[in-house]
């Protein structure tokens, strides 16, 4: 899977290994995907806004 | 042994960068949250942003919250759990692998971070960084 750097900070939402929505919290995201027939099979997740370096 | 490519990052450098991200699913109290989780062997804990606690009606107001350090030095607030999360790390054409363990919410905006307690104490874990693939033994 490959996340394109316009990601970078955001909430993304994940199927089939394409990013299909993003978004700048998780509740806009889920508002934004909430009607999909296909929600339950999506992933989320927090894409980090640069490089990590030894984070919490 | 179950293996997952890392996944690729674009344009944060000339070079391309590849992280250990791995689909796992969070669940409790009847709800769950499907996600990809970075591994992160520096991080004590299991670290999931505090937006997730919600998701999974966890009421941490009245946990124990705690200051910890990054790397960096930088300090971030983090509770507890007040339950073990069950997780669950899934593939396609292998059983779940599931466990329970607690897991720390924090207020910073972290991504998702799988550490020593709850994710690395449970499994036999190789970061192929040459291969770009985690290897994962129950």
């Amino acid at each position: 899977m490959k996340i394109e750097k316009k990601y970078a900070g955001k909430w993304i939402a994940v199927k089939n290994n394409q990013v299909i929505e993003s978004g700048d919290t998780l509740t806009k995201l889920t508002k934004k995907v909430e009607n999909r027939k296909d929600q339950k099979s999506l992933r989320f997740t927090l894409i980090p806004s640069g490089f990590i370096a030894g984070r919490i | 042994m179950i293996v997952f490519p890392y996944i690729e990052f674009l344009g944060l450098a000339e070079e391309r960068i590849f992280r250990p991200m791995i689909p796992m699913t969070f669940r409790a109290n009847g709800k769950e949250f499907k996600t990809y989780s970075l591994i992160d062997s520096g991080s004590d804990y299991n670290v999931l942003p505090i937006e997730i606690a919600g998701v999974l009606k966890l009421k941490i107001s009245d946990q124990p919250r705690y200051s910890i350090l990054g790397a960096g030095g930088n300090s971030f607030t983090i509770y507890k759990s007040p339950v073990e999360v069950e997780h669950s790390l899934q593939k396609c054409g292998f059983r779940d692998v599931k466990w329970k363990s607690f897991v720390y919410f924090a207020e910073s905006g972290s991504t998702i971070l799988l550490g020593q307690n709850g994710f690395l104490n449970r499994l036999k874990v190789v970061l192929n960084g040459k291969n770009k693939k985690v290897e994962i033994v129950p």
